[in-house]
């Protein structure tokens, strides 16, 4: 059980002396929090509006004309929501954590089926009060967001003949995906606002000010991204592929993938990782050029192996033979995130929290 | 005011035979270069999650199973470790021969460890929060003490966490931090503005509920989660995580056994600077002064226990470990960069005595043996 057990020494020694211009290092810090906040966040929430848009017209293009409506157009609207949503999704600082907004646009990783209990309940309340806004935000996260969206698209046997079903069935059913559409939309639009207004989140980081209380200047904003950038390749490492991979091909958990009734699980990755590599550039940019050498080469690797991912990643890590695939993917995935946070912050001005990653 | 002492690694954790490395380089500043105290904190060095001791001689480490919790001082002088949630080991080490083999135990069958345990003042009762792996529902386990035995098994609810025995051992208080997610899935709560936390207070012999407490309505997104008692032996102070930030909760209650749950005020000189999350908690000596810590927020909070007012705060970036020194009005908290700082609290504040660094992320608990 030991991983070691060997008598150890400490040795004392006076502290060093006060850190080099912390003003320079904090301003610094700071002008990089505008420029993600501009190059990175803001553009990923614009794009995230424009799908979440498009997916409400859809459903309400559907909804209008239900029996012969376009079933295909509600998948590659909900398809364009979930890349959107992929290359936004490792963004946890500012508005996405009020309201529990980032769990409501899309519950994962799920437990206890409670997509599905959560969606089964609205299917069966048929009450239309229970889609408005003001309900959805205090009823369950599960059954409101991207993820119960895509039971209705995927699930079942034919799910175009559920939504299509003549008389009140499919047309409640319609209109709780409308329902979830419209609250995306209205979730996107809150985000991108409180991003964007007078006195928002950028205007609070160009000014060096406090946002809420989620931060109290600009320097802390950019430890946020950072963190979030940090956590973000945990969330593609630590959740979405070592649960799945489990210990080896017969523990494998091919349901425990993201997406996997879309068929989605190496799409996601595949953007989560664009996106996390957008973000860094913003971070590195006044970086040594040998650290920017070697995180591109690192990404590039990386992006090289999560390309040649099967599309099933959840099947592929139950199969022997396919399985290398994922863990290489994996790998890559893990060595980009230790370079990352053994220079980046160094690089940019700020140091990382070890409790504050993670609470309990 | 803050000396600073830097306290340097050799060999620490390391394999192979890196066993004593010479006679200590010590490096006298103006105030003792070690600190005058015994701590004791999980902590993670380099890749390797341990356990560590801090004292006069230095820092210690000691090998764990995982990632631990918090930490319980047992009567016989063990130290009991608890798996970080979800977690599936206790541990008990000497600190006299921290690398002797541990004794160690698992949670009951099906369940994973909160990370919190707690020991009744005989001496016979350990008890542990205990979490379904699957449906997250919570128990409390009575266990002999201290080979930990599993001897009775009662339900509190979603989530258990902190658990403190008040009363001289006449009442065992569990704060039931009520997120509901299966233990072993990191995905996101359940019921996550709705969250069902409470402290719930019950016989600490029979397991008998004896009083539920509750927050109130607007509160449904705080998770009551840890807890410190006062000398006294029945007031109990309690700190919170909110789970939603759209706007400002209490983070701090007070709970004198038997009576109601009152709230503490948040820092009336900048309110959000908690940042929502309150990571550990300390009645100090006196029993006049509650101290929590915040991670998120850099920050250690001091309220007035009599009067229930906010005193001050101080700033210690991802601070974390916190605990009552013997002397009155004094804490020690420790943080995930390496520092060590004693601190000095008064009615304008905490101010630091002392401070030290270690190559050593300490995690979220402190103790004092």
């Amino acid at each position: 059980m030991a991983l070691f057990s060997h008598k150890s020494l400490l040795i004392l020694a006076a502290a060093p002396g006060a850190p080099a211009k912390p003003d320079a290092k904090a301003a610094q810090a700071g002008k990089i929090a505008l420029a993600v906040a501009d190059q990175f966040v803001i553009p990923a929430y614009r794009a995230l509006v424009l799908a979440t848009d498009a997916q409400e017209k859809a459903w309400t293009a559907f909804a209008a004309k239900r029996e012969s409506g376009d079933f295909q157009a509600l998948r590659t609207a909900y398809n364009a929501a979930a890349d959107a949503w992929a290359s936004a999704q490792l963004i946890k600082t500012g508005p996405i954590t009020l309201f529990l907004r980032s769990d409501r646009f899309a519950y994962w990783p799920e437990a206890r089926n409670a997509t599905q209990r959560a969606l089964d309940q609205l299917l069966s309340s048929k009450n239309p009060k229970d889609l408005s806004a003001e309900s959805l935000a205090h009823d369950s996260v599960a059954g409101q967001g991207l993820t119960a969206l895509e039971r209705l698209l995927y699930d079942g046997d034919n799910p175009a003949a559920a939504l299509k079903a003549p008389g009140r069935d499919g047309q409640w059913r319609t209109q709780v995906g409308a329902g979830i559409a419209h609250n995306l939309n209205v979730i996107a639009h809150d985000v991108l606002a409180d991003w964007t207004a007078p006195d928002g989140v950028r205007a609070a980081i160009a000014a060096n000010k406090g946002w809420k209380s989620l931060f109290a200047d600009a320097p802390e904003a950019a430890r946020l991204l950072l963190t979030d950038l940090v956590a973000g390749f945990k969330l593609m490492h630590d959740v979405k592929l070592l649960p799945v991979l489990g210990a080896n091909a017969d523990v494998a958990k091919p349901k425990s993938a993201e997406a996997w009734r879309s068929g989605r699980s190496a799409r996601d990755l595949k953007l989560n990782l664009a996106a996390a590599q957008g973000m860094e550039k913003v971070f590195a940019a006044g970086a040594p050029p040998a650290h920017r050498a070697k995180m591109d080469q690192l990404f590039a690797s990386a992006v090289k192996a999560v390309d040649a991912m099967p599309a099933d990643v959840g099947e592929a890590a139950a199969d022997p033979k396919r399985r290398a695939r994922i863990d290489a993917g994996r790998a890559a995935i893990k060595a980009v995130q230790t370079e990352i946070a053994a220079t980046l912050p160094g690089d940019v001005g700020v140091t990382l929290g070890f409790n504050s990653l993670d609470g309990d | 005011m803050g000396i600073e002492a830097k306290v340097h690694r050799r060999g620490l954790f390391a394999g192979g035979g890196a066993a004593l490395l010479g006679a200590l380089a010590v490096k006298r500043s103006a105030a003792a270069s070690t600190p005058a105290v015994r701590l004791v904190s999980a902590a993670r060095i380099g890749e390797t999650d341990g356990g560590v001791i801090l004292d006069q001689e230095g820092l210690t480490g000691f090998a764990l199973p995982a990632r631990a919790h918090a930490l319980t001082r047992l009567p016989g002088g063990g130290v009991l470790l608890v798996g970080r949630r979800p977690g599936g080991f206790v541990a008990v080490a000497d600190p006299e021969r921290p690398h002797s083999q541990l004794h160690v135990f698992a949670p009951v069958a099906g369940h994973r460890f909160a990370g919190h345990a707690a020991i009744d003042p005989n001496g016979r009762t350990l008890v542990t929060s205990e979490i379904d792996a699957e449906t997250g529902d919570g128990i409390v386990v009575f266990r002999d003490a201290p080979g930990g035995t599993p001897r009775a098994i009662f339900s509190v609810g979603i989530e258990p966490h902190d658990v403190v025995f008040a009363d001289a051992g006449a009442r065992l208080v569990v704060a039931v931090g009520g997120i509901a997610k299966a233990a072993d899935i990191k995905g996101p709560p359940i019921n996550a503005g709705n969250i069902e936390s409470a402290v719930v207070e019950l016989d600490g012999r029979t397991g008998a509920v004896l009083k539920n407490h509750r927050l109130g309505a607007g509160m449904k997104s705080l998770s009551l989660r840890h807890m410190a008692l006062a000398p006294d032996g029945q007031t109990i102070v309690i700190g919170m995580q909110d789970q939603d930030r759209s706007q400002l909760r209490p983070l701090m209650g007070v709970l004198r056994t038997g009576s109601n749950l009152e709230l503490l005020p948040l820092p009336s000189d900048e309110a959000g600077s908690l940042r929502s999350y309150i990571g550990s908690v300390s009645i100090d000596a006196s029993g006049q002064f509650a101290a929590a810590t915040s991670p998120k927020g850099g920050m250690v909070g001091l309220w007035s226990l009599s009067r229930g007012a906010w005193l001050g705060g101080f700033a210690l970036p991802d601070v974390c470990g916190l605990v009552a020194d013997g002397e009155p009005g004094c804490f020690w908290v420790t943080s995930g960069l390496g520092d060590i700082v004693k601190l000095r609290a008064g009615n304008s504040g905490l101010v630091a005595e002392a401070r030290w660094t270690a190559p050593a992320a300490f995690d979220n608990h402190l103790l004092r043996i």
